[in-house]
């Protein structure tokens, strides 16, 4: 085998579809995610320059409510979801010492289902007018509410698409959760007990079981809504005596906790950036792991926060509204652990370490606007206005994909074997930064002022000016830290500095082997004895597994 | 890390799961377009998971991989010797905080200095030194108006003595415990920053609040007193003795059970 043969990324196509490879598989979940960022980012573009002006034309209602929905579906399935499993697979088994997955071929299984899922929902472009000739793309929004989702008000095959390529998808998320689990707590190598885990496996493990527990229900419910559909049963239907709201509730029983599947990958990032960069060791582990395992359960009783609106009795409200409020707890446990961390510490302001502090600032930000989101009567108030729109996007942008360009820019390194340029780095954080206020802020006030989410124009002369024209040109901003993101990666692969296999002086296992890794990971099983084994290794003279 | 492993084996590719995984995507693709699609979809995914089978029974299909130099790593080793790593990577910092009632001193040095500098002020703009009192019990106490602001009143001067000396006190507690986080700059910390925010919060809120009390209030001179304070309680503070945290002792120590000598 030659040396090209195994990098991951200069492999030939035929090894790429038949590789069983954790590695290999891990790459094309980040890749095929990192494309539906640009088709979605494309779709959102095109939502912005709507609604830059009043009275706007250049997408039509219908065209904007199928970007809306797929913009939506496409961020949460189709790029967060394979971005956090692609980075799980990669480095779970390089952190706990294993040569590869617990079930190699149940993760190719994972991978295909999602892709060929994702390839479904993007083909009702073209397919989703099926025999009834009506509109393509589903456009019943990323949560798709019951009744609006009965043949009734969207005929057609365009739900149809987004119901059964999101439950393919789902399938193989499912599979790869399980093989998560299992990985994680069968093959952890000698003197890994769960407690010396590395962070970043412990918050995949509360991830993979949190996907575990949603996704079945998720998949219940869109077989139920295709039976509405196409076999005529009657299960959110009202005239027939059912309750659409079932459909919310159990959307929600999924779709709240999704927000933390898609967070605390975010967190296990930049829990191993900020350490390393902070030259310190990570301020209180065992805090932060009884938080993650917190964050898991609660996240599973506060979905009902999302439906204050709908006329709930005040005790739900009042249980609903407290436990969301109780989510900040350990929430806000994690953001002060990262602080101590870095506080005093020796910090380099590397670009994986610039993206994981905008990442801490911007998340609580969006955490503080959620905060008052779970206080009833606001919700009221804001709830479907652009306020919310700005909230979550502050959340999964400023917290999750800064938490995915930390990561990236991290462990980018030890895939290829380069390191992506630094100048470059830092300008694509700066105009992302930027754009992303100039984006997001506007659109809470624009809220406040009372604009309704998901219109696809309005009137002039009602205050909304200013703030959506700031929105849409924050876009643009935006749109350059994107390009030079990409141009950074394709030069770097090319003329990148040569890496090494531990370019940060780093403490955990995967930089102990060659960068990129050989197949097998490791040719002896490594034996830990501390959170951090490089350490150990590095300075025998004061190792860490004295005081744990 | 070495080996001494010339060959090692790792599982077979295959496209099987592939094929199992485009065909049940096309069996329910069948619902969208056909049913020819779906039982296409049908019979490629059985094909898919039988070959799948095959892989792993009756044996577990492996590929064996040499093992050549550029697979091995090189020995792990740091940048930086111990000591040049950072001191204290492994400690809760700050390593030494202000003993509890250099924090109580401080808040009533600071609540004193505020005083003087609240009444200097008061004499100069309304030619009384109880105006600040009588502002600042009308917190609380509803009888107290806009028209007796500088007349004495003992209920007034007793209330907004309370609420000062316990605000101060308060506030001097929590520089004791803030200051040593900003080792290199307690004076900016303590004397510019937080009341800076603290004031800027006060006048962003209290015409919300309460819009007559806002009236009342010299915002200007009000910082200057809360810039006096903090320098006060902040000088008072960060002048004295610390003592190192026991966060390496054992918790028998900490706990006060054992003295942590040898006796």
């Amino acid at each position: 085998m030659t040396r090209e043969a195994y990098n991951p990324l200069s492999s030939k196509f035929h090894d790429w579809v038949v590789t069983v490879d954790h590695k290999k598989l891990g790459v094309m979940y980040i890749v095929t995610g990192i494309l539906y960022l640009i088709v979605a980012g494309s779709e959102a573009l095109m939502m912005r320059w709507q609604l830059a002006i009043p009275n706007n034309d250049i997408l039509s209602p219908d065209t904007f409510n199928a970007f809306f929905t797929m913009h939506g579906t496409t961020m949460i399935f189709l790029v967060g979801m394979p971005i956090l499993l692609g980075a799980a697979n990669y480095f779970i088994p390089l952190m706990i010492g294993a040569r590869d997955m617990a079930f190699p071929r149940l993760n190719a299984f994972g991978f295909w289902l999602f892709f060929f899922g994702a390839l479904l929902l993007y083909f009702s472009f073209l397919g989703g007018q099926g025999l009834s000739g009506e509109e393509g793309a589903p456009n019943v929004g990323w949560f798709a509410y019951a009744p609006l989702t009965s043949t009734t008000f969207s005929p057609g095959s365009a739900t149809d698409y987004w119901v059964i390529s999101l439950f393919v998808a789902g399938l193989g998320s499912i599979m790869t959760a399980i093989n998560l689990v299992t990985t994680i707590l069968t093959m952890r190598c000698d003197g890994m007990t769960l407690m010396k885990m590395p962070l970043f496996a412990w918050m995949m493990l509360v991830d993979a079981a949190l996907i575990l527990i949603v996704l079945p229900p998720l998949a219940v419910i869109q077989i139920m809504l295709l039976l509405d559909r196409q076999f005529g049963a009657h299960f959110f239907d009202a005239q027939a005596g059912a309750d659409p709201l079932i459909w919310q509730h159990l959307f929600w029983f999924f779709g709240h906790p999704e927000v933390y599947i898609l967070i605390i990958p975010g967190f296990a990032y930049i829990s191993e950036v900020i350490p390393v960069f902070s030259r310190k060791v990570l301020f209180g582990y065992p805090l932060m792991v009884a938080a993650t395992v917190s964050i898991g359960f609660i996240s599973l009783g506060v979905w009902a926060h999302h439906m204050f609106a709908v006329g709930l009795s005040p005790a739900v409200l009042a249980y609903f509204s407290g436990a969301t409020f109780l989510v900040g707890v350990p929430t806000g446990m994690k953001i002060f652990n990262w602080i101590a961390t870095m506080w005093g510490g020796h910090i380099r302001f590397a670009t994986p370490m610039l993206f994981a502090t905008g990442f801490v600032s911007m998340f609580v930000l969006g955490g503080l606007t959620g905060i008052m989101l779970a206080v009833v009567p606001m919700d009221w108030q804001l709830s479907d206005t652009y306020f919310v729109v700005g909230h979550f996007h502050w959340v999964l942008f400023g917290g999750l994909l800064f938490a995915i360009f930390s990561g990236f820019f991290y462990w980018f390194p030890k895939v290829t074997g380069r390191l992506l340029n630094e100048t470059l780095g830092k300008w694509q954080f700066w105009f992302l930064f930027v754009g992303f206020l100039v984006t997001f802020g506007p659109m809470h006030m624009a809220g406040f002022e009372g604009m309704p989410r998901r219109i696809y124009t309005f009137m002039p002369g009602r205050g909304l000016e200013l703030w959506n024209m700031l929105s849409s040109i924050g876009a643009a901003i935006q749109v350059v830290g994107f390009i030079l993101f990409v141009i950074n990666v394709f030069w770097s692969l090319r003329k990148g500095k040569i890496a090494g296999d531990d370019p940060w002086d780093a403490w955990t296992l995967e930089w102990s082997t060659t960068s990129p890794p050989p197949p097998w990971n490791f040719a002896e099983t490594p034996q830990i004895a501390s959170r951090r084994p490089l350490w150990d290794l590095k300075h025998p003279d004061d190792p860490d597994w004295k005081y744990e | 890390m070495t080996t001494t492993k010339t060959t090692i084996k790792v599982p077979k590719p295959t496209a099987w799961p592939l094929v199992a995984a485009f065909g049940l995507t096309l069996t329910f693709a069948g619902f969208l377009t056909s049913y020819l699609v779906g039982i296409i979809g049908g019979i490629l995914s059985v094909i898919g998971f039988i070959g799948w089978f095959k892989d792993r029974f009756p044996n577990n299909l492996e590929i064996t991989v040499e093992v050549e130099a550029h697979h091995i790593p090189a020995p792990v080793h740091s940048t930086k010797s111990t000591h040049e790593e950072h001191p204290h990577h492994r400690a809760i910092l700050p390593l030494k905080i202000h003993r509890t009632q250099s924090g109580l001193i401080g808040g009533i040095a600071g609540g004193i200095a505020m005083l003087i500098v609240s009444v200097i002020g008061s004499f100069i703009m309304h030619g009384s030194p109880w105006y600040p009192f009588n502002v600042m019990s009308a917190s609380v106490m509803h009888s107290i108006t806009e028209q007796n602001l500088t007349n004495f009143n003992a209920i007034a001067f007793v209330v907004a003595l309370g609420i000062h000396a316990t605000l101060s006190i308060g506030i001097g507690l929590v520089y004791g415990v803030v200051l040593p986080l900003l080792p290199k700059h307690p004076i900016i910390l303590g004397a510019l920053i937080i009341p800076f925010i603290w004031s800027f919060l006060l006048y962003a809120t209290m015409n919300t609040l309460n819009p007559v009390l806002n009236e009342t209030v010299n915002w200007s001179w009000f910082l200057v007193t809360q810039f006096v304070f903090g320098f006060v309680a902040g000088i008072v503070v960060s002048k004295s003795e610390k003592i190192q945290t026991l966060q390496f002792k054992a918790f028998a120590e900490r706990a006060g059970i054992e003295t942590g000598k040898n006796d």
